[in-house]
């Protein structure tokens, strides 16, 4: 079975005035899909370079990076939007949501551009907040803002879904329902999820773990027998 | 400060110098537009105080109804204060240099006061010049070099006003009282006068001047307009005030007594000349007494005269027949003698050609002989030279023939000495040759021996004996050879020698041989030569005497002929000669007879002439009788007229004196009238346009001010909140509120500062400039524009701007500063979503799209900047619409009052007493006409008082088709009725009347009449009271003669108009023709002036928007910059992400422009009410493409800022949507 997402040798060469900054410097893992892979790796390391690379928020100095079979290293701006928009669901650490648009609205700012999207209320009611769909962010407590972020992320059907540190901006349980919800929405809908963090105890609920250290895969494993959420504690 | 603090505001003006530069930018508008527009009225008045400084205006004047005098002058300068005082006449005439009569206004010369300056060619000079109002060359009918011709325009003879009626223009002028084109009424032609001229004070035959013009000590040192220059200005005025009264009394007092003598002086002189006519009359009648005697005496001589004369006549008749028979008596005799004597010299010439021909005859016969004996002559010489020639020709050819054997002989010999020549040398030169080679072969041998030595040389030493006499043995050789050597050349040159002597004689010879052989051939051919021509000679003899033998023959038969024929003619002499003699005697006796009948007639002709004297001179005698007694009647009838004359005189005299009397008994005190410049009509209403434009300044800069504080505290509240970390963690450190809101508080002090002086200085220097150069269309004679830094405005703008800026700072930090740093380390709390009233309405809500209901939700969830825009937007469109509104208001000047008002094509003002019907009688173009009466007046309330042309048609109910008397509110037309007047929508507006008040119509030299007001129409230019002539008739008594009439034509084109005009001109009785059309246009070009301040509206409207908007949504950007950075990673495109944006900015744009409509619409009346002038109304609606171009105005502005924006956006990164809140 060919490699869902692969990246080839990549490098991001940030240039500061006279020095260089390696950012990423030449990494290369391969991932398959439905796969949930976790990214971990301590401050720094290069993780968030990593995912920004993958989701099409920036492009590599150089490298391949495939995702689908499709070479998306070459992309111009253009192209890497159009690729964010259709292939890309990307849940962010501090939830990003659009403050003056209740939470169904949210769904739809991100519905209303895609190709295939799903129905939001459905995905609402599908994260479990089919009460609170005509919300403010504003009146919704953490969890259920990130809740609503990954069905934004979900809405639009994408191929892979990103997520940068989805716990970092939660408490303990919360924490975990979410990581919980993510594993269900990977094992149920053959989603390919990656999620980033520098949390080395979420790893085992991986079906495979990427190590990242000095902006290179320090190793890379490949777990047959992922735990389920409930079973990790940190 | 702290050093790090000071490090660290640097830096942030250098990081932020967008946010710095928009502050800067929207201060230094503000206080641009504050400074500027409020400097522009001190800055009008100080450009007038320099102007009347300049041209040393007066301050002061005096004038009089009796005119004034020297003791008035010399009295007038004894006055404290009284610095410089200029007497000076001027009276109003009418003048032309072409076909239109104008009226004008002559001045003297100035000399020191109120000068005029030349704006061409220069100021009059001597007598018959004189220099014209700038105004009067506009009509184009005023020219330098051109001669104006004046009248008088009233009862006065011109000469008892000003000297000569002809002027020659040698310059143009202007002056500091007529700044604009205003040049007030007067009492002759239309009333209003078009324009002065100035000639020299001489020119003028005045009793006394007409005004007095004076400056005051101290007041030129002070501006004009200036509350310090009345106070200055105003006690002197009480002074002169004072003085002028005590002089009428003085004045009156002196004219009643002189008055009275002069009275009593008159009446003697009137009895003395009753009693001198009547003595005349008496001597008169014995004097035509005298004449009757006389012309009878002279009848009767004039019948005996007749008879003498005719008597005379007969006898000359008869004289004058015999002279005709003795004249042709005369004349027979005379052609009879002419034919004898041409007889007489026929014969005569014949007689003589005889005696040639027989003199011809001899002289031909002695030159024949003559001839024959050259002939023997010449032939004997032949034969002599023929002979010569054979003997000479033998002698040469015997002499040829012995020179040519001498020659034969000396070659020969020549010959010979060659052969021995040759011999000689070859025997010579032998022996030598074999010497030569003798010596040749020594010469072998020695050199073998040489070789030999040289050789043994080698082998052996030189100390060998063989050698030693081999060395001998050639050495002497060799002397030997060298010895022999020598002789041979020695002999060999002897004999070399010898051999060219000979040669040389050789040579000689031959040459001597050749010469003679040369020579010989020579004589030879030119003997030949000689020969040849002494033959050719010879036989040209032969000829020629043959030729002479010929010419001889003839000769001889000739003369033979000749003598033949005269021997006939003379025998017919003979015969005709006793003829002559006969006729010769009768000739004599016919001269004698009419020698007899001519003394006869002479003597006739003396009695004759005697008698014809005498008749002459009794004719003479009658004639001078006649003239005598015609000279007594004529002097009889001058007698006669000078008595009527006298009587005529006589009873004038006696009129006058009883005028003189009653005169005296109504004269009045003379007035004066003490006036400041507040009685210069440009003077003043330039000084109200100064109020006016600070009247706009109230206004206008408020607005700027209001949007740059606005602009400034949101920016600034920006930038305090996206420090709230750094504030938080400087307070965490220790640093006090005020340590720390300084930061924020230098940073808009510093751009304010900036921002302010700039403002200070472009706006006072650009905007008055601006302005006022608009205004300089109507006061064309203002030369330049002062615009000094104005240290009030400069200070009081500067200081507000900063004030503002500075609480708005302060404002903008005090939130902030009040929270304790863990609050202000935490992330703000977002703004919380809100459902906005719209979705109240579900109705609209649900049909909004989704994208809809986002830009609406944001609209409304950041109230302040949608307040600000809207109000930035509003301000820009407000700004541009009062720009096109003025524009239009006075453009409708124009349209309204010549398009719907004025329907008339030509005005023509007439002469005094003339008939309209005649002016324009047999003018085909003419499509109706309207005569009317036209006067200006004063109209009046108890108030104020205006002036304005009062118009009386003659029909009333034909006026609507000349002028449209209508209400510009309530649309209801007027037509005139015999109760009341119809005035002029101004004039009600500046007497505060309305329909059914009275207002009071004074008149020059007639009594005030109160009207009622039946009807206030619309109307912009001037004012008007319209009046039915049977209401002038109740209130005067009488109807005036028309003055003015109005024409349409048939066509309506300006050709037509033009071709009218000029043929109406040259009729008799015309004043002056006014095309509307030509109004039209010099109002046109005056309203060229707005167009600046349209475009000045337009710009700063331009750049109010685009500041605004590009702030605000700068802050806009920066305040949301993580949601559009979401918005970003969600994979919305650059342009759906921008439109994100624009599409509030839409919105926003389209709630300022009808904002904007609104404010604009109230600003355009306030500006207009404020800035309209007296005498004219401007337009108060707004055309409706005024309101489309400012609103597209307002939108490309939008979009421009929306354009710069786009590039803002796409710079956004992403990775922003990372970041923790900050």
């Amino acid at each position: 079975m060919p490699a869902f997402v692969e990246l080839r040798d990549v490098r991001k060469t940030y240039k500061m005035g006279e020095v260089e900054i390696h950012a990423v410097a030449g990494v290369n893992f391969q991932i398959e899909e439905g796969e949930f892979v976790v990214i971990v790796g301590p401050s720094g390391a290069g993780k968030t370079t990593v995912l920004n690379i993958l989701g099409g928020m920036d492009s590599a100095t150089s490298g391949k990076v495939f995702v689908g079979g499709v070479d998306i290293s070459h992309y111009g701006s253009k192209q890497l939007t159009t690729y964010r928009r259709d292939e890309i669901g990307f849940v962010f650490q501090f939830y990003n949501l659009v403050q003056n648009l209740t939470a169904k609205e949210n769904v739809e700012l991100a519905t209303q551009i895609s190709k295939h999207p799903l129905n939001p209320v459905e995905v609402l009611e599908r994260v479990g907040l089919k009460e609170r769909i005509n919300n403010f962010p504003a009146q919704l407590s953490g969890g259920e803002q990130q809740r609503v972020a990954i069905a934004r992320a979900l809405a639009k059907n994408p191929k892979l879904l990103l997520c940068d540190e989805p716990t970092g901006a939660l408490d303990y349980t919360t924490g975990k329902a979410i990581l919980k919800l993510l594993q269900d929405t990977c094992r149920e809908q053959k989603m390919t999820v990656i999620v980033i963090t520098h949390n080395l105890a979420i790893a085992p609920m991986a079906d495979r773990i990427i190590h990242i250290k000095n902006g290179k895969v320090a190793h890379m494993e490949k777990n047959s027998n992922p735990m389920p959420v409930e079973e990790i504690e940190w | 400060m702290k050093k790090s603090m000071r490090k660290d505001f640097f830096r942030e003006i250098k990081n932020s110098f967008n946010r710095f530069l928009s502050i800067m930018l929207i201060v230094a508008l503000g206080v641009a537009f504050f400074a500027g527009i409020r400097a522009t009225s001190p800055d009008m008045k100080l450009s007038a105080d320099a102007y009347y400084d300049r041209e040393n205006m007066m301050d002061l004047r005096v004038l009089g109804t009796w005119g004034l005098t020297d003791e008035d002058i010399e009295g007038l300068e004894q006055i404290e204060g009284i610095k410089e005082i200029e007497p000076l006449y001027s009276y109003d005439v009418m003048g032309k240099v072409t076909s239109n009569q104008y009226v004008l206004k002559a001045y003297s010369t100035p000399d020191n006061i109120n000068k005029m300056k030349v704006v061409e060619g220069r100021l009059p000079e001597k007598e018959g010049e004189c220099a014209i109002d700038e105004q009067l060359v506009m009509t184009g009918e005023f020219q330098i070099g051109d001669t104006l011709t004046i009248e008088s325009g009233n009862e006065e003879e011109l000469s008892d006003i000003i000297k000569d009626n002809q002027y020659e223009i040698v310059g143009v002028v202007n002056s500091p009282i007529y700044m604009d084109v205003e040049r007030g009424s007067t009492t002759i032609g239309n009333g209003k006068v078009n324009g002065y001229f100035v000639i020299p004070k001489e020119e003028f035959t005045l009793e006394a001047y007409t005004e007095v013009v004076m400056t005051v000590e101290g007041a030129k040192e002070l501006v004009a307009y200036s509350k310090e220059y009345e106070e200055c200005v105003e006690p002197v005025k009480k002074k002169v005030e004072d003085f002028v009264e005590q002089r009428a009394e003085l004045r009156y007092d002196d004219t009643i007594k002189e008055a009275k003598e002069k009275i009593a002086d008159g009446e003697k002189e009137v009895k003395d000349g009753e009693q001198e006519l009547k003595d005349g009359q008496e001597e008169l009648n014995e004097s035509k007494k005298q004449i009757e005697d006389a012309e009878k005496e002279l009848a009767d001589g004039e019948v005996e005269l007749a008879s003498g004369e005719e008597e005379f006549a007969s006898a000359e008749q008869k004289i004058i027949d015999g002279e005709a028979e003795l004249a042709k008596g005369k004349q027979e005799l005379s052609e009879q003698k002419a034919e004898f004597l041409a007889k007489k010299e026929q014969l005569e010439q014949a007689e003589k050609k005889i005696q040639d021909g027989k003199a011809q005859i001899k002289q031909g016969k002695e030159q024949l002989a003559k001839g024959e004996q050259e002939l023997v002559a010449q032939q004997e010489t032949i034969e002599q030279g023929k002979k010569a020639y054979e003997e000479q020709e033998s002698s040469v050819k015997t002499a040829l023939q012995e020179a040519k054997t001498e020659l034969k002989n000396a070659k020969r010999t020549l010959d010979a000495n060659k052969k021995q020549y040759e011999e000689t040398e070859k025997a010579a030169l032998q022996p030598i040759e074999e010497a030569k080679t003798q010596l040749e072969k020594t010469k072998q041998q020695l050199d073998q021996w040489k070789a030999q030595i040289t050789k043994l040389e080698q082998e052996v030493s030189e100390d060998d004996e063989q050698l030693v006499k081999l060395k001998q043995q050639y050495q002497s050789g060799l002397a030997e050879y060298e010895a022999s050597k020598q002789e041979i050349e020695a002999k060999e040159s002897l004999v070399k020698e010898q051999l060219a002597e000979g040669k040389k004689a050789l040579e000689e010879a031959e040459a001597q041989y050749n010469q003679g052989l040369s020579e010989y051939n020579q004589k030879k051919s030119k003997a030949e030569k000689e020969l040849q021509s002494a033959k050719k000679q010879l036989e040209q003899g032969e000829k020629q005497i043959e030729t002479a033998k010929i010419s001889l023959a003839s000769s001889k038969e000739e003369l033979a002929t000749k003598e033949k024929e005269l021997t006939q003619a003379e025998k017919e002499i003979e015969q005709s000669k006793p003829q002559l003699e006969a006729g010769e005697s009768a000739l004599k006796q016919a001269e004698q007879t009419l020698l007899a009948s001519e003394t006869q007639l002479e003597e006739g002709r003396q009695e004759l002439e005697k008698n014809r004297q005498k008749l002459l001179d009794a004719r003479q005698q009658l004639e001078e009788g006649w003239q005598e007694v015609e000279d007594g009647k004529k002097k009889i009838a001058d007698g006669e007229k000078e008595l009527t004359d006298g009587k005529k005189e006589l009873a004038e005299a006696k009129e006058k004196l009883a005028d003189a009397k009653d005169e005296l008994a109504d004269l009045n005190e003379p007035e004066y009238y003490a006036l400041d410049r507040n009685s210069i009509v440009s003077t003043v209403s330039f000084g109200n346009d100064a109020d006016r434009i600070k009247a706009i300044g109230e206004v206008f800069p408020a607005i700027f001010f209001l949007v740059a504080a606005l602009v400034s505290l949101t920016t600034m509240t920006r930038m305090v909140e996206s420090d709230r970390t750094q504030i938080g963690t400087l307070k965490a450190l220790g640093y006090s509120k005020w340590n720390i809101a300084m930061r924020y508080i230098l940073y808009a002090l510093f751009a304010t500062l900036i921002g302010s002086l700039i403002g200070m200085i472009l706006g006072q220097k650009i905007f008055p400039n601006i302005i006022i150069g608009a205004y300089k269309m109507m006061y064309q004679t203002l030369p330049d524009v002062i615009v000094p830094l104005n240290s009030f405005y400069s200070i009081t703008s500067c200081f507000l701007a900063i004030a503002t800026i500075l609480v708005a700072t302060i404002f903008a930090c005090y939130k902030e500063l009040q929270e304790v740093p863990a609050g202000l380390m935490r992330p703000v709390a977002p703004k919380i979503g809100k459902r906005v009233l719209l979705e109240r309405i579900p109705f609209i809500w649900n049909r909004l799209s989704f994208i809809s209901k986002v830009t609406v939700r944001n609209l409304f969830r950041y109230k302040k900047r949608f307040f600000m825009t809207i109000f930035g937007i509003g301000g820009c469109m407000a700004l541009i619409i009062v720009g096109f509104g003025v524009r239009d208001s006075i453009y409708s000047i124009v349209d309204k009052q010549y398009g719907g008002i004025m329907d008339y094509d030509l005005s023509i003002s007439i002469k005094e007493g003339k008939k309209p019907e005649k002016i324009i009688a047999g003018e085909d173009s003419i499509l109706g006409s309207l005569n009317t009466w036209q006067a200006s007046i004063d109209a009046r309330t108890k108030e104020d008082t205006i002036e304005a042309y009062m118009i009386v048609p003659e029909e009333k109910n034909k006026l609507e088709d000349y002028i449209h008397l209508h209400n510009r509110r309530t649309k209801e037309t007027y037509e005139l009725s015999s109760k009341g007047v119809i005035i002029s929508e101004k004039l009600a507006t500046l007497l505060n009347v309305n329909i059914g008040d009275t207002i009071v119509i004074q008149q020059e030299e007639k009594e005030d009449q109160t009207v009622l007001i039946e009807g206030i129409t619309e109307n912009y230019l001037y004012h008007y009271v319209y009046m039915a002539p049977e209401l002038y008739e109740n209130l005067y008594g009488e109807q005036e003669d028309w003055n003015q009439i109005l024409v349409k034509t048939k066509e309506h084109s300006s050709e037509q108009q033009n071709e009218l005009s000029e043929q109406i001109l040259k009729k008799n009785g015309v004043n002056s023709v006014t095309k509307v059309t030509e109004s039209k246009n010099s109002i046109d070009r005056m309203m060229n002036s707005m167009d600046i301040v349209v475009v000045v509206l337009v710009i700063s409207a331009g750049a109010l928007a685009f500041i605004v908007l590009y702030n605000l949504n700068n802050i806009n950007i920066s305040e949301r910059k993580r949601e559009l950075a979401t918005i970003k990673v969600l994979g919305f495109y650059d342009m759906e992400t921008a439109e994100y944006v624009y599409r509030e900015n839409v919105l926003l744009t389209i709630f300022g422009v009808l904002l904007g409509l609104g404010l604009g619409v109230i600003l355009h009346h306030y500006v207009i009410i404020t800035a309209e002038l007296d005498m004219m109304m401007l337009g108060r609606d707004i055309r409706p493409m005024s309101f489309v171009y400012g609103a597209l105005l307002t939108g490309v502005f939008s979009m421009f800022v929306n354009f710069v924006l786009y590039y803002k956006l796409k710079k956004i990164d992403m990775v922003e949507s990372l970041k923790s809140v900050e």
